[in-house]
């Protein structure tokens, strides 16, 4: 009977969690302070209540909300009545229900446990003589409120997007997906940092072995401290070498749900914005959820766009470098006297003159990213009028050169989960097309397809259904078929052909 | 190739039709000289005797639950087999790395710069086959559907050029007949690559789709013959890659020129055609000395590769015209499908029998 009324204690996994507390309140606070090394922020309120027990509240300064603990701890503790007059008969009158208001309520028994717990923002009440302490959630510290994501826009669509606050973000998932078939389970990653990591999934859609898999990978980070999503990627990528990963990113909720529904698991890190999908494909680089609000026809036109603004971007730049440099023959008639008299015209050799343009614009590009907003006007200035406009007047540059990175930039950002791979191409490409010419672009184009066939996410290849083709997956492919097609059947990853999970049946 | 999973039967066929696909398209009266005796008649007939050699030399390699033209690893038999077959790939490579740096070097670079071409050729080899058997095969999908469809933009732009007058359907004499049609299948090194392949396929493959393949080949292999013929005529037969020859004279209003996609088709065929051969070439040499496959195995091959595929192409020409006869007799063919399964079979049924 006592015991069914204290809170339910779950054993730490993993690791022991530290040295066990041990009822001795002054020993505890001493060993307390003595890890923390008498911190700033540690917070510790002592009282004695009318029994006559003594009992402290550890907490945080800056994580809790004052005003809570205030009201909903600290008023009641003053308030326990003198019949309670060991501090056994003390807590469990505190943790019995209805005196301490708190949306959670956990115990925890070992020092590395109340670390953990009171550096999420929790506040624990320690009782003299209980070797436990009483977990309750006041949390109030500030969080970012929901924004629209900035680095996926959508024209329709819901404007949220996740923040730092991962209960935010579990909330969120929640409300969209209300089947008691979405599933989130804990972890923690950094030696250091305990970070707190949620991995989401729908039972019966995600393949268990899939959802292992993720666990284990996580479970393998050995990195002191996690501070964001993307410091899990390359733990939970494949290990071939590759400049595409097999790992998506999203700071969308409605996003997430909807590859949650095709048996995808997702990773989320307190303190990032920004979900980890797992498998992810490549051909997924060229969806968005808008396609699936706006009409058929436009919305597959919108993915043939972006797939060929992926090849403009990457080859554009090395195959004119390559035609300028090797096949002028090649070159139409009534470009050739532009092309050919601008690659005279300039002092550079075609190659170094994209490379240096090219450079330049990565400059600019990260200059504006970092630059204070105040002189942000400043960028565009010094960008566009001076080094775009006064190079190609005195004859640095090329006016042909200035149109091609004008059109790479443009198609770049057209796809910009993909730009750190398309950046790296750029370049290489450019360098390819001055050494080799087109034999080289080619051969670069054909090595690039083989890498980017070889990579798997989850044992799932990144180029399906492409290759390996299925072809009733090319219905939600280049082209989006109308809802009465795409609802016979729903994409399950695990369903792709040459995917690991259904060779094995 | 040894670090990969099982792959589809289409996506081995689609691999090997490319592989083909390169010898159609590097077809040279001149240095091949079977100019006078390779005609559409004879294409078609090579394509049957092909598929049947292939039946055959399936029907040898069936061993138990596997299917193989290699016995079971450590006897001295399998290391001298996959020598052989080793020697073979290995062939295969170097021809196709000399048949790659003439054309580059006659069409479109100067001379001078062949070895640059090879190294830079046997490198991307190299790295291709790296990716992995997977890789090579699932690349194999999407490079075929690019090549389908700068075939047909080739086509269009040779609308124009096309004489129906140029159409000739000649037949030979029963001799050369027989010579034209074992030339097609003298140099198809395919036929032993997929059997040797066969233990990396998801199910064995069945008559049908073998038929399928040889069949696509053959009428690729039509079809461009028809291509060069209509566009050049007898012309054709005179310059030393007739269909390269005839797609410059391709061309739309705007591009004017589509010389740039043969050299694409060129260069992605030659680089499929490669990886293939330099990929079963290292997984046969750890064979031959009873080690296991590292990746150290491709570029050590490929390194053999380019320094065979120079030496020949530096040397007089007559080395090039030795080797290019050496192999138009269908050696490599006919040990690689018959020859060696047979070995491999009649020392199993005498095992068996002790």
């Amino acid at each position: 009977m006592e015991e069914e009324k204290r809170p339910a204690y779950r054993k730490p996994k993993g690791e022991d969690g530290g040295r066990l507390l041990s009822g001795d309140l002054e020993e505890d606070i001493i060993e307390i302070r003595r890890q923390l090394a008498n911190s700033d922020d540690l917070l510790i309120h002592r009282h004695s209540t009318a029994g006559k027990v003594g009992l402290a509240v550890i907490m945080f300064d800056g994580l809790v909300s004052n005003t809570q603990v205030s009201d909903f701890l600290l008023r009641p503790v003053t308030k326990i009545p003198r019949e309670m007059d060991t501090g056994e008969k003390v807590y469990r009158f505190l943790g019995g229900g209805g005196v301490l208001m708190a949306g959670e309520q956990k115990e925890v028994r070992t020092f590395g446990e109340l670390m953990t717990i009171t550096m999420s923002g929790f506040a624990v009440v320690l009782v003299e003589g209980v070797p436990a302490g009483l977990a309750l959630g006041y949390q109030g510290f500030k969080t970012r409120g929901v924004d629209e994501p900035s680095s996926e826009r959508n024209l329709r669509g819901s404007r949220e997007g996740f923040t730092e606050s991962i209960n935010a973000n579990m909330g969120m998932v929640r409300r969209r997906i209300r089947s008691p078939l979405l599933t989130i389970e804990g972890a923690t990653a950094g030696k250091v940092s305990n970070t707190a990591v949620k991995i989401f999934y729908l039972r019966g859609m995600a393949s268990p072995k899939l959802v292992q898999a993720v666990k284990e990978r996580i479970g393998k980070v050995k990195i002191s401290v996690v501070l964001d999503s993307g410091y899990l990627q390359p733990f939970l990528d494949g290990k071939r070498l590759s400049l595409f990963s097999g790992v998506g990113m999203t700071e969308r909720p409605d996003t997430l749900c909807a590859k949650l529904s095709e048996g995808r698991v997702a990773v989320m890190v307190e303190g990032s914005p920004f979900a980890l999908i797992l498998p992810y494909l490549f051909i997924e680089h060229f969806q968005s959820l808008d396609d699936y609000i706006h009409r058929p026809y436009f919305a597959s036109f919108v993915r043939l766009l972006k797939l060929l603004s992926f090849f403009v971007t990457i080859l554009l730049p090395g195959y004119y470098v390559a035609i300028v440099s090797f096949h002028p023959e090649l070159i139409p008639q009534g470009l050739l006297s532009q092309f050919v008299g601008s690659a005279l015209d300039t002092p550079l050799p075609v190659v170094l003159e994209a490379l240096v343009v090219f450079f330049l614009y990565e400059l600019l590009r990260e200059a504006g990213l970092r630059i204070p907003s105040p002189i942000g006007h400043a960028m565009g200035i010094v960008g566009g009028i001076v080094i775009g406009d006064a190079a190609v007047s005195a004859g640095l540059i090329g006016l042909p050169m200035v149109i091609i990175i004008a059109l790479t930039a443009v198609s770049s950002f057209v796809v910009p989960s993909l730009y750190e791979p398309v950046t790296v191409l750029r370049f290489t490409f450019i360098i390819v097309g001055g050494l080799l010419g087109l034999y080289g672009v080619y051969l670069s184009f054909a090595l690039l397809i083989f890498n980017l066939c070889s990579v798997k996410s989850m044992g799932v290849p990144v180029t399906a259904p492409i290759s390996p083709a299925d072809g009733y997956s090319f219905r939600d492919m280049f082209i989006r078929s109308g809802w009465k097609l795409l609802q016979k059947e729903n994409l399950s990853v695990e369903d792709l052909p040459g995917s690991e999970g259904k060779e094995e049946g | 190739m040894e670090e990969s999973n099982k792959i589809s039967l289409s996506q081995l066929f689609l691999l090997l039709f490319l592989s083909r696909f390169f010898s159609v398209a590097a077809y040279s009266p001149s240095v091949q000289g079977g100019g006078d005796r390779i005609t559409l008649f004879t294409t078609l007939l090579s394509g049957i005797l092909q598929f049947l050699l292939l039946l055959m030399g399936l029907a040898l390699c069936r061993r138990g639950t596997g299917n193989s033209p290699l016995l079971v690893p450590g006897s001295l038999l399998y290391r001298l087999q996959s020598g052989a077959y080793w020697f073979c790939s290995m062939a295969v490579c170097v021809y196709t790395t000399v048949n790659f740096i003439s054309f580059i070097t006659e069409a479109i670079y100067d001379h001078r710069h062949g070895w640059v071409v090879a190294l830079t050729f046997l490198a991307a080899g190299s790295l291709a086959v790296s990716q992995g058997l997977e890789g090579l095969a699932r690349g194999g999908g999407i490079l075929t559907a690019l090549l389908v469809f700068g075939c047909i933009v080739i086509a269009l732009g040779l609308w124009e050029q096309y004489d129906w007058l140029n159409l000739t359907v000649r037949f030979l004499g029963s001799a050369d007949t027989l010579r034209g049609t074992w030339r097609g299948l003298a140099m198809n090194g395919e036929l032993f690559a997929l059997l040797l392949l066969m233990n990396h396929l998801r199910e064995p493959p069945r008559p049908l789709a073998c038929a399928g393949w040889v069949g696509g080949v053959t009428v690729a292999s039509v079809a461009v013959q028809l291509m060069t013929m209509l566009t050049l005529g007898a012309y054709g037969d005179q310059k030393p890659f007739p269909v390269f020859t005839a797609v410059t004279s391709a061309g739309f209003q705007v591009f004017q020129r589509l010389d740039s996609i043969f050299l694409a088709i060129w260069v992605v065929l030659g680089l499929v055609k490669l990886g293939v051969f330099l990929g079963l070439a290292s997984s046969l040499a750890p064979k031959v000395f009873l080690r296991p496959w590292t990746v150290k195995w491709v570029w050590g091959n490929g390194g053999l590769a380019a320094a065979f595929a120079l030496l020949l192409w530096n040397g007089p020409e007559k080395w090039q015209k030795s080797f290019h006869t050496i192999l138009s007799t269908g050696i490599l063919t006919l040990s690689g499908v018959l020859l060696l399964p047979l070995i491999g079979k009649l020392w199993e049924k005498g095992g068996e029998k002790e």
